[in-house]
């Protein structure tokens, strides 16, 4: 069989059983196994196995797991009120300041705990319906909760940027200090579009009467409510920028942080621990363990011949650069939308590699704007699964309403890399400057 | 009946101490990184073992919980013909299950291979301070047989073989299944 037939009926097969609803490792594990049987036959076993080992004892990808703890440490310890109150005293008054308050609180709380999933369910049930209460427009609301929720995977601390500097042998910290510019730019820009839809069409957000102004104490006050989550992204992103810490020891040093904040506000507990710690074990098993499924699949692919045989099929074409880029976006953008994005990531980066050499796109501009383009598929229908996460949280709004409500943070997002695609300072800036 | 319960109950006490090896492995993540920084930065003195106590700490993490989290039902996958076609549910799920339990069975069979091998042989790992490969290799064996079990456990509908918990958070979910 030749290399695209041998393709062709692994994506096929793998595709199958994605849709089965067959755990995604699985699919994996069948395709590999079922690929050395064929290809290199029962001797090679062992391969399968130390692949898993190298990979499960990979020290960068020891981040994910810390990345997670933090999260739960920070959500569990109830901390995040804190956040909101302080937050929400900063605004002051402007017409839809729920608005504003929705994206910033989504943003950094997506940042905080890198899980687009967790903001959208929390600030579903807590956010929303004080929103929908105070008679802001219901679609724009749980727009400003999907928008920022889906810059979660940019920001750091970011689980899907260390899986795709995994997987493209890109390196972690740039990828990770990247997604800093982007993802504030995104949200100054869902911001933006707020405010400006609020002023020609009032009725979508209340005057806002019961505000109660904050003063100048309380101002500082709320300031130094924000000290604290301000040390642990120092403690993150601060100790890789000053080449203090790499990005496993920093996503440890950010564990302590967090530990520090819980017992400051005095909710540090053995038990919200020993829960944080099991639950942070247990996300990180499966989503590793996905992971060394599909290290060994690129391994696979490169010993059919389809890596380099994809390399010479994509140079011998006379295809523009930006064709080509236009096209590697467009894939995933609509993939995402019926595919989860971990197993389709785990899919294509593998087929991406050769072709980024060919037409030598800058990795850390490329893949950044890639995992922009894929966590979009977590906010646009059919199957965005922070919508899902949203009507759970918000079960009397019809699905339709959800899925309307995407829309235009799709567009501004969309907008935003055409932006980072003409101006890829946007997102190389930070990057280079720490190099 | 009675002995397919004690079984089963063996089964899910072994994985409660996985789960808990799993967190405390994880623990000990998080405490050596912040302990080598602490020490580099602050006094000076780079220890030789925190990066390869951190790599053998995070095979445990992982594949201490892989049975934990087959029992809990909490692997990624992608429920779209699912939800298309409700009527395919229990089928789908019967054949994951089945699918699910050749698999891993098969992987703890090829790992276990692995594992006799690396005692035949003494293998140790490429560490400054090396350990037997056995000691670390043997936990990818152990998940796949403890999953390969719960969902085999899952794919029998019998009220004696449902998993329980003792001492994980989400005992409560735990009449999912796999």
């Amino acid at each position: 069989m030749v290399w695209y037939e041998i393709l062709g009926i692994g994506l096929v097969i793998l595709v199958m059983l994605f849709m089965t609803g067959a755990p995604i490792f699985l699919a994996f594990l069948v395709i590999i196994v079922s690929g050395i049987v064929f290809l290199l036959g029962d001797a090679a076993f062992g391969m399968v196995v130390n692949s898993m080992y190298e990979t499960a004892t990979s020290a960068s990808l020891g981040t994910i797991p810390l990345f997670i703890l933090l999260g739960e440490v920070l959500f569990r310890s109830g901390c995040m009120e804190v956040l909101l109150d302080s937050i929400d005293k900063l605004i002051g008054r402007i017409r839809g300041r729920q608005y504003v308050l929705s994206i910033s609180l989504s943003t950094i709380l997506g940042a905080l705990s890198g899980s687009a999933i967790a903001v959208g369910a929390m600030l579903g049930r807590s956010l929303l319906p004080i929103m929908r209460q105070r008679g802001y427009d219901t679609q724009l609301s749980i727009g400003t909760i999907l928008g920022g929720a889906c810059l979660a995977p940019i920001i750091p601390p970011s689980i899907l940027a260390i899986i795709v500097g995994t997987l493209a042998d890109v390196s972690i910290a740039s990828l990770l200090i990247a997604g800093v510019i982007p993802g504030f730019f995104l949200a100054l820009l869902f911001v933006a579009a707020c405010l400006i839809k609020v002023r020609f069409n009032p009725s979508l957000a209340p005057a806002d009467d019961d505000f109660v102004e904050t003063d100048f104490r309380g101002k500082l006050r709320a300031i130094g409510g924000l000290l604290p989550f301000s040390f642990i992204i120092f403690m993150v992103m601060g100790l890789i920028m000053l080449g203090v810490a790499t990005p496993s020891e920093s996503a440890a040093t950010g564990v302590l942080g967090a530990v520090l904040t819980a017992a400051y506000y005095k909710r540090l507990s053995f038990r919200m621990m020993y829960e944080a710690l099991g639950e942070a074990a247990a996300l990180s098993a499966v989503i590793l363990l996905i992971l060394a499924s599909a290290v060994m699949f690129t391994q696979l692919l490169a010993f059919t011949g389809a890596t380099s045989a994809l390399t010479e099929v994509v140079t011998s074409l006379e295809v523009n650069r930006w064709v080509m880029f236009a096209l590697m976006m467009l894939l995933p953008f609509i993939l995402c939308m019926f595919i989860d994005q971990l197993g389709l990531m785990l899919v294509i980066i593998p087929i991406y590699l050769p072709i980024l050499k060919v037409f030598e796109f800058d990795p850390v501009w490329f893949w950044l704007l890639f995992l922009l383009n894929i966590t979009l598929g977590a906010i646009t229908p059919p199957f965005g699964y922070v919508m899902f996460a949203v009507k759970a949280a918000a079960q009397d709004v019809p699905m339709g309403d959800i899925f309307r409500a995407s829309w235009l943070f799709v567009a501004l997002t969309l907008f935003g890399m055409l932006l980072m695609t003409i101006f890829p300072e946007i997102v190389t800036f930070l990057p280079r400057l720490v190099e | 009946m009675f002995l397919a319960r004690g079984i089963c109950r063996l089964h899910d006490g072994i994985t409660d101490a996985g789960y808990v090896a799993g967190a405390l492995a994880l623990f000990a993540m998080a405490a050596i990184y912040c302990y080598e920084v602490l020490t580099r930065y602050f006094l000076g003195v780079a220890t030789d073992w925190a990066n390869d106590t951190f790599s053998n700490l995070l095979v445990i993490t992982v594949f201490a919980m892989v049975p934990h989290v087959t029992r809990v039902g909490q692997h990624i996958s992608i429920s779209l013909l699912a939800e298309l076609v409700p009527s395919w549910r229990t089928r789908l799920a019967l054949f994951a299950s089945v699918l699910g339990f050749a698999v891993c069975l098969f992987a703890a069979w090829m790992s276990l291979d692995e594992n006799l091998r690396h005692i035949q042989m003494q293998l140790v790992t490429e560490q400054n301070h090396p350990l037997p490969k056995i000691w670390m290799s043997a936990w990818i064996t152990y998940g796949f047989i403890g999953a390969a079990l719960y969902f085999l456990r899952a794919a029998i509908p019998l009220a004696a073989l449902k998993p329980v918990s003792w001492i994980t958070p989400r005992r409560d979910e735990l009449t999912d299944g796999a």
